[in-house]
């Protein structure tokens, strides 16, 4: 018989409100500021020091465990789902030992710095000085650094230069170098408890050394696990200690009940299974905290199909009375909660194109199981029902959309996106993405189970994700247009590229395509060599052994750390953006020089490189924004898309990446386009020098889209960007008029119209464009707004002022 | 496929319409109208013409127009900048010579078969959303035979028609397309024939007559009443119209209430706004209305 929703628990979630423990939560962290702790660099160098000589594994493992064992922790009032990476409601933690000398700000003389995007905490003299020795102590020995030497040596100043014209990110010195990507294999964890890794670790010794040659990596890694994951024991054990601590001082009798329930749980986990919804929760908390240790990253701890894995715990507890529906929701909104406002320290080169203070967290819910049914169950709708309760940017929200999916799901979908109002949750296509992965020969059962990293880039529990490790993630397509138009030079000027001769003498369009296509390959080829190196280097200075332990299983079952990637079990991704610009620049030039003769090539570029100063430069301007633009159903410009992205892709695609897998396309979105933006000049579709690209992958320039959103979509499906496993739509919506009766039925209607008909993504935010004016006046009443950017959400507020723009100029939609 | 050579001035396409008529809609305004509104809220539907339009907030006094123009039809000197009509012979040199779209021509000319072939291009949502291609104007049927055949190509599509008329036709117009409509959405202004006349410029009779007819006919007919405070919403009209909707056997009336959003269109026709007096009104005097409808035993609704 097939799976039936239980109607009753759903009319249930949609009464379930944010109780008190969870507006506590959201008063305390609003109100609690940006702060940094240092005390898990302080533990992580006293080990460090103490540990010299021994093998790299082995020190990073003890070094960690001396952070499990004595980090300080504490038990809020409100917190109920207990285990935090720093003692306050929100903290950022540095990690030295990982990207080297990465916060300009501790040399300095003032007590600011700024961690994210616009986050600013303060440093004592105390705390700087434990990171000034820090820096000190690992400025020989950290991957970052080391690596760029390795890059400097081979390449010599030129990969420094491509990263610092924007035309390939992110950089060396990136958080995210040094990590391999995945989730923690929550649903094995809540399972059978981390525990089982210890005993497997053993028995994986033994075996080893019943092999007639014994390697010692593996069992120095085996070690290294068990001492990474004792240290996790230890931590809940604190934890436990401290709840009991805490419920023999409480009076009030409901708190001390719960300090006791906290206590109790975390004697058995995430120690053994779970057997609640409460432990493994409980369990997830705790082993998150972990990642946060050993590699404090900017896109982390993912949820992953938190519905799937879940969701036996849910049905059992609320089915047998053990939990009410609403018990469950406040459960899981404490958690969403605390991995959606985690703190990160980001490296500078990463602050424009992410643009967020929070840590990006991702949760997929809905998609296919593994009998190719729609796997969406009332727990994917509980969720959705409380991040449109909790209002905040993160996670990144996946609705992994079959043609199965359930209407009271859509549904649930679009309510959730009308509260969260910024593109919460995403729309992608389960088919698309999971037919890249079978095309890559990746099986149905793994390539199933994907998730999101975050923004639309997709990952498997199965395989290390080295997408933006190494430095190799975004290419610049604009950039390289651009560069073809300047005899290869990049907009600093450098002899990026090759130089294909004067812009003047293109004598038609084909030309100038041929000429971008020989940046592009010189650039990509340089990218992936230098990337490369730093493969080889990174394990030499970085090991992580909890996350290659509790990561993905084949690294923990073969004793490999996820740092030296396996050609079986690792995932490689690029992503080639600003194609839509490209297509509108090229249509331009063609219609403006080569058909219509209304300019010669010396004046457009007379115009372009004065950036459109003057009469007659804004004169042209116009005549360039008049062109035909994407967006339109236009086919010229349509297909134009799609033969970029396929020639891009194709070249990408068969490159030799052995022994590994080949690459993989995804175009997410992210703040990229205005990081981007800054490598490249004015182009001729009308757009000034250093202004934002395109947003998204496959958004119409701003303001381009003058036929309504039908005819963007049909666009986009003119234009397929079939390569890409993930691209990125943005359509803005005004709440007011989404708010007329059955209009929010018709958006369901509309996305499934289009992702029926092909389409890969889409996303919805949904404002008033005098709310957003008014919100850049007076940030501080408009604290909430969510705005979702190519992919990811942010605190509109919270952005700069160029994007906040950009976000106001894009064509809105009048639903 | 229609051999139809005439081609009628289309005003504007609007796709993602979803406020006239069922489902994801395409709503199509012809150009031409036979009655004269005093609020009319499309007063580029009015003429048969093509005509240029000016917006003046869109001008950056480029001056680009006064040099494209061969018929001194521009007028711009300080404090003043607009289109001398008297003068403009609508050769569109003026519109190409703009790039900041602070000129328009509105009205482009094309056939039914043109126009279906463009209008049919959301099919996929409107498949999807039970939506279609709604034909406005203006008043769509001054146009009979060419209405006639945009909607027999749409029927042929299997996609669903609706029209907004203003019902000021003779009957044998609504004859001849009646079949190929799903929906009329059919402007009911007030009951009174000689406020009618007051305000629009024509009695009401023929309107009411073929009203009647055509709910008799058996079409699928729903009144709209813009309302306007001060001109049709006083208890003894709302009294009438709902005596006539129950009469003809259709009590269901959608409410349509005034706002300015025009007003900047009729500046750029550089026409005089004659609603200047007429006040918007607030959610609760459209509420208050509304449910006076009710009481006269009327299904009403309020649009948007």
């Amino acid at each position: 018989m097939a799976w039936q929703v239980d109607q009753g628990i759903l009319d249930q979630i949609k009464d379930v409100k944010m109780e008190d423990r969870l507006s506590t939560w959201r008063k305390e962290m609003k109100a609690a500021g940006y702060r940094v702790y240092v005390d898990r660099q302080r533990l992580f160098t006293e080990s460090w020091k103490q540990t010299e000589g021994q093998d790299l594994e082995m020190r990073r493992a003890l070094a960690f465990k001396n952070i499990c064992d004595n980090m300080p922790i504490t038990i809020l009032p409100w917190e109920f789902i207990v285990g935090k990476a720093t003692p306050g409601v929100v903290g950022a933690t540095p990690a030295i030992d990982v990207c080297g000398d990465y916060m300009p700000a501790i040399w300095e003389d003032s007590d600011e710095m700024t961690i994210g995007w616009s986050a600013h905490a303060t440093l004592s003299k105390e705390d700087k000085d434990i990171l000034r020795e820090s820096a000190e102590i690992f400025r020989k020995e950290n991957v970052a650094d080391l690596s760029n030497d390795a890059v400097r040596q081979v390449m010599g100043d030129w990969h420094d230069e491509a990263v610092a014209a924007h035309v390939v990110d992110p950089g060396l010195d990136a958080v995210f170098f040094g990590s391999s990507s995945s989730s923690c294999d929550f649903p094995y964890i809540v399972q059978n408890g981390i525990g089982s890794y210890i005993d497997r670790a053993k028995q994986y010794i033994e075996d080893e050394r019943q092999k007639a040659r014994p390697c010692a990596d593996k069992i120095y890694f085996w070690k290294a696990s068990i001492i990474c994951v004792e240290g996790m024991i230890n931590l809940a054990h604190r934890y436990s200690a401290l709840a009991s601590e805490m419920a023999e001082k409480e009076e009030n009798l409901k708190r001390k009940a719960e300090l006791e329930s906290i206590a109790d749980v975390l004697t058995r986990v995430p120690e053994k299974p779970a057997t609640s919804l409460q432990e493994a929760l409980q369990s997830m908390a705790i082993v998150a905290c972990g990642k946060i240790f050993e590699h404090p990253m900017h896109n982390y701890p993912h949820w992953g199909r938190g519905d799937q894995y879940l969701y036996p715990f849910f049905i059992n507890d609320v089915r047998s009375g053990k939990i009410t529906v609403a018990e469950a929701g406040q459960m899981i909104g404490e958690l969403i909660g605390r991995w959606g406002t985690s703190l990160h320290i980001m490296a500078e080169s990463l602050k424009e194109s992410h643009q967020v203070n929070y840590g990006i967290n991702a949760l997929a819910l809905g998609g296919y199981n593994q009998n190719h049914e729609d796997a969406s169950n009332e727990l994917s709708a509980l969720f959705l029902h409380m991040v449109g309760l909790l209002k905040i940017s993160s996670p990144t929200v996946t609705v992994r959309w079959t043609p199965k999916t359930p209407d009271w799901m859509m549904k649930a979908a679009i309510d959730c996106n009308m509260e969260t109002r910024g593109g919460i949750p995403l729309f992608q296509n389960d088919d698309r993405t999971i037919g890249k992965y079978l095309e890559a020969g990746i099986p149905w059962s793994e390539a199933v189970e994907w998730f999101g990293l975050g923004c639309v880039y997709p990952a498997l529990l199965t395989r290390a994700e080295h997408y933006g490790m190494e430095g190799l993630a975004g290419l610049n397509l604009a950039a390289f247009l651009d560069m073809a138009l300047h005899n290869g030079k990049d907009i600093n000027g450098y002899q990026l590229g090759p130089d294909c001769g004067d812009a003047k003498d293109f004598k038609n369009i084909e030309q100038i395509k041929e000429a971008m296509w020989a940046e592009h390959k010189y650039v990509i080829d340089r990218t992936v060599e230098c990337a490369h190196i730093a493969l080889q280097i990174e394990p030499r200075y970085m090991r992580e052994p909890y996350w290659s332990t509790i990561a993905v299983p084949w690294h923990f079952a073969n004793g490999q750390d996820i740092l030296i990637p396996d050609p079986e079990h690792s995932l490689w991704g690029f992503s080639d953006r600003a194609i839509i610009d490209v297509a509108d620049t090229l249509t331009a030039i063609d219609h403006l020089v080569f058909k219509e003769h209304k300019l010669t090539m010396e004046e457009l570029m007379e115009a372009l490189d004065s950036n459109f100063e003057g009469e007659r430069g804004e004169e042209i301007r116009q005549m360039c924004l008049a062109a035909p633009k994407f967006g339109n159903d236009i086919d010229e410009v349509d297909y134009l898309v799609s033969e970029i992205s396929d020639r891009s892709a194709q070249y990408i695609k068969h490159m030799d990446n052995s022994p590994f897998s080949n690459f993989m396309i995804t175009r997410e979105g992210l703040s990229w386009h205005f990081s981007a933006g800054l490598g490249v000049r004015a182009l001729a579709d009308g757009r000034k020098s250093m202004e934002p690209l395109d947003d998204g992958s496959f958004s119409p320039m701003g303001g381009a889209d003058k036929n309504g959103p039908t005819a963007v979509l049909r666009s986009v499906l003119k234009a397929k960007q079939k390569d890409a496993a993930a691209s990125v739509l943005n359509q803005k919506f005004t709440k007011t008029l989404l708010s007329t009766p059955g209009s929010q039925d018709m958006l369901v209607k509309y996305t499934n119209a289009f992702l029926g008909a092909g389409g890969t993504h889409i996303q919805y935010n949904i404002m008033d464009t005098e709310e957003l004016i008014e919100a850049q006046e007076k940030p501080q009443d408009h604290e909430d707004l969510i705005v979702r950017i190519g992919g990811f959400s942010a605190y509109f507020v919270q952005l700069s002022e160029g994007i906040q723009d950009d976000v106001i100029n894009r064509t809105e939609q009048a639903l | 496929m229609s051999e139809n050579p005439e081609k009628v001035l289309v005003n504007d396409i609007q796709g993602y319409s979803i406020h006239d008529g069922p489902g994801i809609r395409t709503t199509v305004f012809l150009k031409g109208c036979n009655l004269d509104c005093q609020w009319c809220q499309n007063p580029e539907g009015m003429s048969l013409s093509q005509q240029v339009g000016f917006m003046e907030n869109l001008c950056q006094g480029c001056g680009k127009c006064l040099k494209a123009c061969q018929h001194g039809a521009i007028v711009a000197t300080p404090g003043e900048h607009r289109v001398d009509y008297s003068k403009c012979v609508v050769c569109g040199d003026c519109v190409e010579a703009c790039y900041y779209g602070a000129l328009v021509m509105y009205g482009k000319p094309m056939t039914a078969q043109e126009l279906f072939e463009e209008a049919r291009k959301d099919k996929l949502f409107y498949d999807a959303t039970e939506g279609g291609v709604t034909i406005s104007g203006g008043e769509p049927l001054i146009h009979p035979e060419f209405v006639h055949d945009v909607l027999v190509l749409l029927k042929e599509d299997g996609i669903n028609t609706a029209i907004e008329t203003a019902g000021c036709v003779p009957w044998k117009t609504f004859e001849l397309v009646a079949d190929y409509v799903d929906l009329f959405l059919f402007d009911f202004k007030m009951a009174d024939p000689a406020r009618h006349e007051h305000y629009i410029g024509k009695p009401n009779d023929l309107i009411l007559e073929n009203a009647e007819k055509l709910v008799k006919r058996g079409a699928n007919v729903l009144f709209r009443m813009p309302l306007l405070k001060g001109v049709n919403d006083s208890d003894e009209n709302i009294s009438a119209m709902s005596e006539f909707a129950k009469k003809v056997g259709n009590p269901h009336i959608q409410l349509m209430p005034y706002h300015r959003m025009a007003e900047n269109k009729y500046k750029a026709l550089n026409k005089p706004y004659r609603c200047e007096e007429v006040p918007v009104m607030d959610k609760s005097e459209v509420e208050a209305v509304r449910l006076k409808f009710v009481s006269h035993g009327i299904d009403c609704t309020t649009s948007k």
